[in-house]
């Protein structure tokens, strides 16, 4: 039987320097942390740019990691964060999603017309996704791209869970509501079912 | 006056389901390339280039590599020394058997004609 040992364990190990320990950590979050980055800057290339300048970042300062009962993934979200402010502070530009390779990928299976309406709809969406401010952004990535619980989400934005839910709920409505005001057409009756 | 009716108010804002599975549907998993994620990883646990002025000094690795080192410009100097008085040993001898053939040229007379 093989035992994994868990973040802390792991943790304390890549602290001292263990540079496969830190690799065990890596594999754990990489994942995460490039679809959180690649969500919030719309591209591959800045995702992977961005990816390796956390863990870059997280390895030179892993020594003065406190544990203070938050999981590591928090603090790496959290310099994932910073660091896509800074870079869309760089780049002075408010978040345009591109939405290139992954995102056709999505309805591969049907008919290409009925596949481009719905990425068409998706681009849209995500374009109005882009245009919220950066902590419902966060909030609907870990959702909606991690399956985070609220409790999990609370976690990472330091946040109550109940803080995130109705930061969560705020966030639906004023997407609804960008929706229904969205005057380009991208979006079908069925997206704005609620009105 | 605009009538408020709760219900109804309670029903637009609590009823996001179709929201929901758009944003389900757009925002989905993206796996990183795995040459990325392999060479990233390389670089963090076992790139060579990073290794090799990684180490630490005191390492047994760093100890044999020095000795090694050491051997080997030990080894090449030797060698270079010997080629040194190799050349300046045969270039000596040419030098000595230039000189026999001059004193012996001074030695014999000229043959009378």
């Amino acid at each position: 039987m093989v035992l994994i040992p868990n973040d802390a364990e792991v943790l304390a190990r890549a602290a001292q320097g263990d540079q496969e320990a830190f690799g065990v950590l890596y594999d754990r979050y990489v994942g995460r942390i490039y679809n959180y980055i690649y969500y919030r800057t719309g591209n591959q290339h800045d995702a992977e740019d961005l990816t390796a300048r956390v863990f870059f970042r997280a390895m030179r300062h892993i020594g003065n990691y406190r544990d203070r009962g938050l999981p590591i993934s928090a603090w790496l979200y959290r310099i994932a964060h910073n660091l896509v402010a800074n870079w869309h502070r760089d780049n002075s530009r408010r978040q345009e999603l591109p939405l290139e390779d992954g995102f056709h990928s999505v309805y591969e299976g049907e008919h290409p017309e009925s596949a481009l309406l719905h990425t068409e709809e998706q681009q849209a969406l995500l374009k109005l996704i882009g245009r919220l401010p950066e902590e419902r952004q966060q909030l609907l990535i870990l959702k909606f791209v991690e399956h985070m619980s609220n409790a999990e989400i609370g976690n990472i934005m330091g946040r109550t869970e109940g803080a995130v839910k109705s930061l969560y709920h705020r966030t639906l409505i004023a997407l609804r509501d960008d929706i229904n005001n969205d005057s380009t057409g991208h979006f079908s009756d069925n997206g704005k079912a609620e009105q | 006056m605009k009538l408020r009716v709760p219900w109804r108010k309670r029903n637009k804002e609590s009823n996001f389901s179709s929201l929901e599975s758009l944003l389900a549907a757009s925002l989905k998993q993206m796996k990183p390339r795995p040459e990325f994620v392999k060479n990233l990883r390389r670089q963090f646990t076992g790139e060579p280039a990073r290794k090799v002025f990684g180490i630490p000094a005191k390492s047994l690795q760093t100890g044999l590599l020095t000795l090694g080192a050491g051997a080997s410009l030990i080894i090449l100097l030797f060698a270079g020394i010997r080629v040194v008085i190799s050349i300046l040993s045969a270039l000596g001898l040419l030098h000595q058997v230039k000189k026999q053939m001059k004193e012996k040229q001074t030695l014999t007379p000229p043959k009378a004609a």
